[in-house]
């Protein structure tokens, strides 16, 4: 279960000397604002939304990676930020980052590292790996360097390496955005699977509408840092998922108006 | 045994890694076949006579220097290792997904330097190796003892160095100036290649604030002439100072860096 309540994010510009590391000084933006959501044991949630609206920074709050401004969250009851270690083990984020694996390194080497890093002793690692490279579709190319994969297939790794430790939370990143229609067929069909038979709670940041209508229980409108509103595909369609997420993106961007408190 | 686990995933990544580019290592252990003749040429010119600066490590400038290059060497590697890792880490993309996994600071610290502190540790073994079996340095002094409890103490301060390093690469996305700033100082007053004692007053006064000084002093003296942690309890006490400060304060600004970095969203940039 993933909780959020009031929750914020704003990043302001470096004070001196760390200021130093960057090239000037930007105006503070407010990528998240007073976000409370509830997504519930085995639901799938998407979090729909266009570029810049929050959803990777939602994903890295709830994943340790960035520190909320304001508020706070909770993923199966434990707190991100005073219980960031037990939420690293509960919560596995998939990135649509390709760099983010060794790519002299094989598939499969780089995941029974991860395995390694998830507490996985040598052989249990190594058939781990073995597994979720069958999940994804993936063992005929597990002895291949990760740098003569297809884009589509680091994907799939790295929804593989999420499955690793089997966490109860799964935090995935545009999972389908390099995939071709069948893969991404697929790996939306994996994801209904993860939740329904095995209760993952999974939630999912798109871009694609119609995806985020074929496989959500619910769907999360973010715009400008703002969750806008919340619909249910399941209730309305996809038709009307669409006109929904129309109708909330009208609302205007106020995330660069001046915050209060700041120059 | 879950840290032993991520040790050795961070070991067997680092072998794989390390077995693309053979060519590296080859580079490690010519160096050393070429610096060990080097230097024990160059002792060659210098006799006991003509050098009181060396009657208390036993006269013989080859074995002095071949100890100084080794360790200093070793304890280079120790300081290096965690700042090059991390900043390897950002450059190739992958220091965001190292954070989202369950491991901690320290065992982080730990995996991402092992490996190149390992394959330094072999090239110290090395240089002693050449010297005693090549050259015929006499080890049968060696007070094994003193040599650990320095070693440690040594590998503590500088393994400082290198957590205060890794926290600038964290904060300033750029290779740091600290540890190549502070190893050329300590090369210079600390005593690698000749004894502090030659330095100037001002100079010598200053190497005195530097923990390669104390540990290449006590390692030398355990090594060549077999002194006990009793004859070398200043050194021993010193660099136990240095560690005591020193270890807290970088963990302190390491833990630091990373939450800034989080606080920031600059934890994977580069």
């Amino acid at each position: 279960m993933i909780e959020t309540w009031n929750l914020g994010k704003t990043f302001r510009s470096p004070p001196w000397p760390l200021s130093l590391a960057g090239r000037r000084s930007v105006r503070p933006v407010r990528a998240l604002v007073g976000l409370s959501l509830r997504v519930e044991r085995g639901e799938i949630f998407g979090l729909l939304g266009p570029n810049g609206a929050g959803k990777t920074t939602l994903l890295k709050v709830l994943a340790t990676l960035l520190l909320p401004s304001e508020g706070g969250a909770r993923v199966q009851g434990a707190d991100v930020v005073r219980e960031a270690a037990a939420v690293r083990r509960l919560v596995a984020l998939a990135t649509g980052d390709e760099r983010a694996f060794y790519w002299r390194l094989s598939g499969r080497e780089n995941l029974e590292f991860f395995a390694g890093l998830r507490g996985f002793a040598r052989h249990a690692a190594r058939r781990r790996a073995e597994a979720v490279l069958g999940i994804v579709d993936l063992l005929s190319h597990a002895d291949e360097v990760v740098g003569r994969y297809s884009t589509g297939m680091r994907q799939r790794l790295s929804i593989a390496r999420a499955l690793l430790a089997d966490p109860p939370v799964l935090l995935l990143d545009e999972p389908t955005r390099s995939l071709d229609p069948v893969a991404a067929g697929r790996v939306q069909a994996m994801i209904k699977r993860l939740s329904e038979a095995e209760q993952r709670t999974v939630l999912i940041a798109t871009h694609q509408l119609g995806e985020a209508a074929a496989i959500c229980h619910r769907i999360g409108i973010l715009v400008a840092g703002t969750l806008r509103g919340v619909v249910a595909p399941g209730a309305v369609g996809e038709d009307g998922v669409r006109q929904r997420y129309h109708t909330l993106l009208e609302v205007q961007d106020d995330r660069h108006q001046p915050v209060a408190g700041l120059p | 045994m879950t840290a032993i686990n991520q040790l050795r995933a961070f070991l067997k990544r680092d072998y794989l890694l390390a077995s693309y580019s053979r060519l590296a290592f080859a580079w490690q252990v010519f160096t050393v076949v070429l610096v060990a003749p080097t230097l024990y040429y160059l002792g060659r010119l210098i006799r006991p006579a003509a050098s009181p600066h060396l009657v208390p490590y036993g006269g013989d400038y080859f074995a002095f220097v071949i100890l100084g290059v080794a360790l200093f060497g070793l304890l280079a590697a120790v300081m290096a290792a965690a700042a090059a890792a991390v900043r390897q880490e950002q450059m190739i993309g992958t220091l965001e997904v190292l954070m989202s996994s369950p491991v901690s600071l320290p065992t982080l610290a730990a995996g991402l330097s092992l490996w190149n502190i390992l394959l330094t540790a072999g090239q110290t073994v090395l240089y002693l190796l050449l010297g005693v079996v090549v050259f015929g340095i006499d080890l049968a002094r060696v007070n094994f003892v003193s040599v650990a409890v320095v070693l440690v103490l040594g590998m503590a301060t500088f393994a400082a160095m290198g957590i205060f390093a890794a926290a600038f690469v964290l904060l300033y996305k750029h290779p740091d100036p600290i540890t190549s700033m502070f190893a050329g100082l300590s090369a210079l007053l600390g005593g690698v290649f000749y004894p502090p004692s030659v330095l100037p007053p001002v100079l010598r006064t200053l190497a005195e604030f530097i923990p390669l000084t104390h540990a290449l002093r006590a390692i030398r003296l355990a090594v060549l002439e077999g002194y006990g942690l009793g004859a070398l309890r200043r050194e021993v006490l010193i660099l136990l100072l240095f560690s005591a400060v020193l270890l807290p304060l970088a963990a302190y600004l390491f833990r630091w860096a990373v939450q800034y970095t989080k606080q920031s969203g600059t934890l994977g940039a580069y």
